[in-house]
């Protein structure tokens, strides 16, 4: 058997699985349910006011995606090319200056991120290398430079702090993602342990980081925030304790799992119908979840616990 | 009744009639919410999507000009309606909800309708894998993905739906399938398992 034909079987089998994934089920009278709201808002709208923005190609660019190492030559135009136009509900475009302005502009960001990487303050931060990530300019990045939402308690949940010191705080997650993609972008491909930036003469010995922060076995980088699979897989081991806790009680409760940066439970969400005895035993239950480590601060994952 | 095409549907619903565009609705708003479901991965914003979409669609019938089928006409205004809703939500997002509903219909499978659970355990985790993995692709290689893996549009329509070639639309399917491959080894799910 060639490697060609066992390509084309894996290929066979992974679009059969795609293609049986699950869509939520409905029944007949919710889709005549959808029909009449659906009809109704004809009624409601006024007709023939449509935005023609929707009618568009949602990837504009004709040319078929070039491989990231072809992709790398064409450098920051096409990105900001590709990452502003599928913006269906904007502005009309601008003229081709503007895209020639955009892209002085993001060469400049680029150049920028690039030196403060090199800077011996700033080392970069380990990330996973996924196969599946693309080459990232300068526009992207910048854009995640501007992106690094604080995690916000939500006020109807009441919480509790698990017994547990809180993880170190790594930088700011945007500022670190945006350098450690701008080095991985702009320079060749390394051995990590390469990429950390040398320490100027004369400069301290290096603290020790947090052992938390660090890979879990010493050599694979961390991974940016924890996979679905891997949270999936941790609340399967700890949801039918959890739902033991509301037996005879409260039949939902939502609730919020706040992992930190080590993998552990920081914190446990729950929502204010559950009555405090078993939203302990709740907490106690999801507190035991464990995740592998990741790079960002915290991750939050909600699920809504049904009593069994 | 007899069954009218969709482009009767059309020209009808342009006319006025609301029925014929309910009809119309009824035929294609299944296939549009899982489309939605799958670029989402949130029932409830899926459904609002397929709600817009229609009521969009039923907006812009006078500028339906008739060079493409009515449904890949309706699908392009799902997927970007859709597009927008994931990149209205991409800067403020930093949780993930198990309320995938992917992964809630992966966990609902009862072990007990299947016949070796061991197998099926393995093609669930197989699943998840493959469900992070196509969440990693870029946007473009994902949705032309969605359209032709997960949905079983053609290239040609799917060519319509995304407004590119077909040859483009083959070189996407062809570049996520490669890529899922490479994901899925590393995930550990080597290429000779995959094969049986």
């Amino acid at each position: 058997m060639s490697a060609r034909d066992g390509k084309g079987r894996v290929d066979e089998r992974i679009t059969e699985l795609l293609r049986s994934l699950p869509a939520p089920a409905r029944t007949e009278s919710e889709w005549e349910a959808q029909v009449s709201r659906i009809l109704l808002r004809l009624d409601e709208s006024a007709p023939r006011d449509a935005d023609s923005d929707l009618l568009r190609p949602p990837f504009p660019e004709p040319a078929p995606e070039l491989a990231p190492e072809h992709a790398a030559h064409h450098g920051a135009a096409t990105a900001a090319r590709s990452s502003r136009a599928p913006r269906r509900e904007a502005p009309p475009r601008k003229p081709a200056f503007s895209w020639l302005l955009a892209s002085v502009v993001a060469l400049a960001a680029a150049a920028l991120l690039v030196n403060r990487v090199r800077a011996p303050e700033s080392p970069g931060k380990p990330t996973q290398e996924s196969p599946l990530t693309e080459p990232v300019s300068a526009p992207r990045a910048e854009a995640q430079l501007a992106v690094a939402p604080p995690l916000e308690e939500p006020a109807a949940l009441h919480e509790v702090e698990l017994e547990q010191s809180a993880p170190a705080k790594p930088a700011p997650e945007g500022k670190a993602r945006a350098t450690a993609r701008a080095t991985r972008s702009s320079a060749p491909r390394a051995p990590a342990a390469l990429r950390v930036p040398a320490p100027p003469q004369g400069a301290p010995a290096e603290l020790e980081p947090d052992p938390r922060l660090k890979p879990a076995d010493g050599r694979q980088p961390l991974v940016d925030r924890p996979s679905q699979g891997a949270l999936t897989a941790a609340l399967d081991k700890v949801l039918p304790g959890a739902r033991s806790c509301l037996a005879g009680g409260t039949a939902a409760v939502p609730a919020e799992i706040i992992f930190g940066s080590d993998g552990s439970v920081l914190r446990v969400n729950l929502g204010p119908e559950v009555e405090p005895g078993p939203a302990r035993c709740v907490r106690a239950a999801l507190g035991r979840a464990r995740v592998e480590p990741f790079s960002r601060t915290s991750w939050s994952l909600r699920s809504t616990l049904r009593s069994p | 009744m007899p069954q009218h095409s969709d482009r009767e549907l059309v020209d009808a619903a342009r006319a006025g009639d609301a029925e014929a565009f309910g009809t119309l609705v009824r035929r294609h708003q299944k296939r549009i919410y899982r489309l939605a479901v799958h670029l989402l991965r949130d029932a409830a914003e899926a459904e609002d999507v397929t709600q817009d979409t229609f009521v969009r669609a039923y907006g812009a019938l006078d500028r339906f000009d008739g060079r493409s089928e009515p449904f890949t006409w309706m699908y392009r205004i799902a997927v970007n309606l859709s597009l927008n809703r994931i990149r209205a939500r991409k800067a403020r997002r930093q949780s993930a909800a198990i309320d995938d509903p992917r992964i809630e219909g992966l966990l609902l499978d009862a072990p007990s309708t299947v016949t070796d659970p061991a197998s099926h355990s393995a093609d669930r985790e197989l699943a998840l894998a493959l469900c992070d993995g196509l969440d990693g692709l870029s946007e473009t290689l994902r949705t032309t993905l969605v359209l032709v893996t997960v949905d079983g549009l053609s290239h040609a329509d799917a060519a319509q739906v995304l407004g590119c070639p077909e040859g483009t639309v083959a070189w996407r399917v062809h570049e996520a399938r490669k890529r899922l491959r490479v994901f899925l080894e590393t995930r550990g799910f080597p290429a000779g398992d995959l094969e049986s």
